[in-house]
């Protein structure tokens, strides 16, 4: 396995971990009815910089991206296109949708946007890394 | 010579028998990328920088012309 399809697994595993945490922890909230205001405000800092001091750890440790040659920086940076195109449709018809299929009086619960957040972060480093992978894949079966 | 799939055509494979039977590998290592990538380049599916192509011409002690030649078909 070379450096560009670990770095996919890795970055593909990392966001499916958080985004399940995540899920959970958003789950956890409906269903206690936990209430907005400053508990949630200060809740949603105090994750968001935990969140964020883990990833600046993992990803300052990783450094492998950093070491790519100039064929992987570019399989990266057309992954990179795809996940966002993907990412571009997926919220298009997620925020759209519902507008045509409910109507436009309907109501939405709150803890939709979170879950629409979490759905987009994973669809996109899902299509970033499969399209990777994929591509490696493809280029190993026609190697010698 | 020809590979498909590229704007270039090239000899690298050739050059490597001819240079003590280097491996793909150990031209990988002397230009600086990944062995995918010079399989990739000899498979006519990647075409590479210009400054990779240097690396791999000094590599093989020759000109970037005797390694690569633009395929105007």
């Amino acid at each position: 396995m070379n450096r560009l399809q670990k770095s996919a697994w890795l970055n593909l595993a990392f966001v499916t971990a958080m985004v399940i945490f995540c899920g959970i922890i958003f789950s956890v909230m409906v269903l206690l009815r936990v209430p907005g205001g400053i508990i949630g405000l200060v809740s949603f800092i105090i994750s968001s910089a935990v969140f964020g001091l883990i990833s600046f750890m993992i990803y300052r440790k990783k450094g492998i991206e950093a070491k790519f040659d100039e064929r992987e920086l570019k399989i990266n940076a057309r992954a990179k296109l795809w996940a966002l195109g993907i990412l571009f449709f997926f919220l298009a018809y997620i925020c759209v949708g519902p507008f045509f299929f409910l109507g436009a009086k309907a109501h939405i619960p709150v803890y939709v946007l979170p879950l629409i957040f979490l759905g987009s972060l994973f669809i996109s480093q899902l299509v970033h890394s499969a399209v990777i992978l994929i591509r490696c894949m493809l280029e190993d079966e026609s190697a010698e | 010579m020809k590979v498909p799939n590229s704007e270039l055509n090239n000899c690298i494979r050739r050059l490597r028998f001819d240079n003590g039977r280097m491996t793909q590998q150990d031209l990988a290592d002397r230009v600086g990328v990944t062995r995918q990538t010079i399989i990739a380049i000899e498979q006519g599916k990647y075409s590479p920088s210009l400054p990779l192509a240097f690396r791999i011409a000094k590599t093989f002690g020759t000109t970037i012309e005797q390694v690569f030649e633009l395929n105007e078909c």
